[in-house]
């Protein structure tokens, strides 16, 4: 209670609300723009807080923390170019809904998804900061493998009509993460003696190509597919729908809420890993899962909700032991380093002032968040009333540009374009693009912890003496039955169908 | 017929990934660099022999022949679909030399034409504006500095660059 007030006293005042107003601004365009992501947002207003006491900078980066996480999904939802990669999985319904003239309902339900998920997060671990340190200390290497693997096997089930495709795609997707410098030995690994190649594929060139680049050719191969989104855009059906669409989906909200607070917790494990393991279990236990991918209101909110839910839990590490739990909370750190803050255990004792004011400026900038996000989004949604022969050359220059900005590469643009050429066919064929994208980004953590399991343990053996661990892998393997059952009964009731039928 | 072809090209691309990895050195016995991609490479090979034996079994006898028929070069979306990605890898490799202001417009243009403009005003104006748009965005705004080109286009490029 003491430092409820305590966060109350040093963040209500003048400057520190209209800093933290300016952050969601900045965050929110930042966020919105394709090769921008949460950890360069972060970077990119660094400079702004060399002026400000401890408490207004404090406040001013986690605003643009919170906002430039949600950014991401407005040109996802409008131009399928995931701006963030933690919302790669909102492109998957938000597109699709936005081309069939539902972009504002799409955009509210992001929006208010990620306000929900930050705020719950942002409360959460006000309440629970030390209770949970003590779950992430338990978290070892075998823990962490068990979970990357759980989030790659729950995915493959999303699919259930395919699951030999999608698991294939997720191997496939692992194996890209190989590629590069081995973390341990530092041998190369299919660099093929290119310098190019040793720190691996980077996954934002690589979603911007598989996303944005694969839509932009399936609309030029069929391009009476574009009509129906200019056609609704003219026709004014772009409009910010109210609370009650997602009231719709407030069990959704609050289960990936909890997983995105969970996931955040885990050092490494950051708001990517977040969105899209919250995606795969709303598509195995959403009540029409083969509306999933197709412009599913709860494929939006689960993605949203998670990746805003994980900032909070990304903190508590970052905040009590000085461990950032993702790469945009590693640029927090030096941030706040700067200013003098000293992240861990002494924090609350030496300095409440700083732990409280960043909690209350989360709680802030996720209620401001959502307000001057749905204007932002008005704004670039103007764009759907060009015709598609402009905004398909838009987006590709978009997508270009972002590539290149990310790194200052050109070869980020080869992968790009790689990824893209190659995408077409894999979409086209039958495999699922998102469990490829999933294997990628989970793969290298999964190899890694794996490795560094047998260091520490020996043999696979082993790791099931660790309990976290048992309960992972029995979780796991009793969704693998499930999933397989289901398939099995699915597959028996279809043939009987076919038998019977005159 | 083209998806079998497709898995085919992917099943010989990691049974060549697969030998090349035998390339890759151990030093650590538990956990060698090499066997963590070699189990995921034995996975996908075996997986994706599993998928083609699945597609020629529900292939028709009929469509069971290769012929060039099935790259459908006749058909006008596989051509704007081909002219996009050679459009695409053109602006790539053109961008270092053409430096950044130039290729855009350029690419926005073809492109622009490609998926339906017709207009020369509308594609003119559309592409130079588009460009300035974006570069003031990322190169005023972020302070990224896209490639220049060469000759008097780099010099152009580095006099917009500090414009504003």
């Amino acid at each position: 209670m003491e430092l409820l007030m305590t966060g109350i006293q040093v963040v209500f005042q003048l400057e520190v609300l209209l800093v933290i107003a300016m952050g969601v601004l900045l965050g929110v365009v930042f966020g919105a723009l394709p090769g921008v992501s949460a950890t360069m947002s972060i970077v990119l207003c660094i400079s702004f807080t060399y002026s400000m006491n401890p408490v207004v900078a404090i406040s001013f980066l986690a605003a643009v923390y919170c906002a430039s996480i949600t950014g991401g999904s407005i040109t996802a939802i409008l131009f399928k170019i995931p701006g963030t990669p933690s919302s790669a999985p909102t492109t998957l319904d938000g597109y699709p809904m936005a081309k069939r003239g539902e972009a504002g309902k799409a955009l509210t339900l992001a929006l208010l998804a990620s306000g929900f998920g930050g705020l719950f997060s942002a409360v959460v671990m006000f309440m629970l900061t030390q209770p949970l340190m003590k779950l992430a200390l338990r978290f070892s290497s075998p823990e962490q493998f068990a979970v990357c693997a759980l989030g790659i096997g729950i995915l493959s089930f999303v699919d259930s009509d395919r699951p030999l495709n999608t698991f294939v795609s997720a191997l496939i997707g692992i194996w890209i993460a190989t590629i590069g410098q081995d973390r341990f030995s530092s041998v190369a690994r299919f660099t093929f003696g290119t310098v190019k190649l040793l720190d691996g594929i980077e996954s934002l060139p690589f979603m911007i190509g598989m996303f944005a680049v694969v839509e932009i050719l399936d609309n030029i191969r069929n391009p009476e597919d574009t009509k129906d989104m200019t056609k609704d855009a003219v026709e004014g059906k772009f409009k910010v729908t109210g609370i009650a669409d997602f009231m719709k989906t407030k069990w959704t909200a609050l289960r990936s809420a909890v997983i995105g607070t969970v996931v955040g917790i885990i050092p490494g494990a950051g708001a990517t890993i977040a969105s899209f393991m919250s995606y795969s279990v709303e598509s195995k236990l959403n009540k029409s899962p083969e509306t999933m991918g197709q412009g599913n209101p709860h494929g939006i909110v689960a993605s949203e909700t998670a990746n805003n839910a994980a900032t909070g839990g990304a903190m508590v590490p970052l905040l009590s032991m000085g461990i950032p739990g993702s790469n945009a909370a590693a640029m927090m750190l030096t941030a706040l380093s700067i200013h003098g803050v000293q992240m861990g255990p002494l924090l609350l004792r030496s300095q409440p002032e700083y732990l409280s004011a960043t909690f209350m400026s989360m709680i802030l900038a996720n209620i401001v968040m959502v307000v001057v996000s749905i204007y932002v989004a008005k704004v670039f949604a103007q764009v759907l009333k060009v015709p598609y022969y402009i905004l398909g050359s838009l987006i590709f220059v978009l997508a270009l540009t972002g590539t290149y900005a990310y790194q200052s590469n050109m070869f980020d643009l080869t992968v790009m374009f790689i990824a893209g050429a190659f995408g077409y066919f894999f979409k086209k064929y039958g495999f699922n693009i998102s469990a490829l994208i999933l294997g990628m980004v989970l793969g290298g953590d999964m190899e890694y912890y794996f490795r560094r399991s047998l260091l520490m343990y020996g043999n696979v053996g082993s790791f099931f003496q660790r309990p976290i661990f048992t309960g992972i892998v029995v979780l796991f393997a009793l969704v693998t039955v499930f999933q397989v059952f289901s398939m099995l009964r699915k597959r028996s009731n279809a043939k009987k169908q076919k038998t019977q039928q005159p | 017929m083209g998806e079998l072809l497709f898995n085919v090209l992917l099943l010989l691309f990691f049974v060549v990934m697969g030998a090349y990895s035998f390339d890759i050195k151990i030093v650590d016995e538990h956990s060698g660099a090499r066997y963590w991609p070699l189990i995921m490479i034995c996975a996908v090979i075996v997986l994706i022999c599993v998928k083609i034996a699945q597609i020629w079994k529900a292939l028709p006898k009929e469509e069971r022949k290769f012929s060039f028929g099935i790259f459908k070069l006749n058909d006008p979306g596989v051509q704007k679909l081909l002219l996009a990605l050679g459009w695409l890898l053109l602006y790539i490799i053109a961008l270092p030399y053409g430096g950044y202001a130039l290729s855009t417009v350029i690419f926005f243009a073809g492109m622009a034409w490609l998926i339906g403009a017709r207009k020369v005003s509308v594609i003119a104006l559309s592409s130079i504006g588009i460009t300035i748009a974006v570069w003031a965005v990322f190169v005023w705004g972020l302070d990224v500095h896209p490639p220049r080109g060469i000759g008097f286009l780099e010099k152009i490029s580095i006099w917009l660059e500090y414009l504003i």
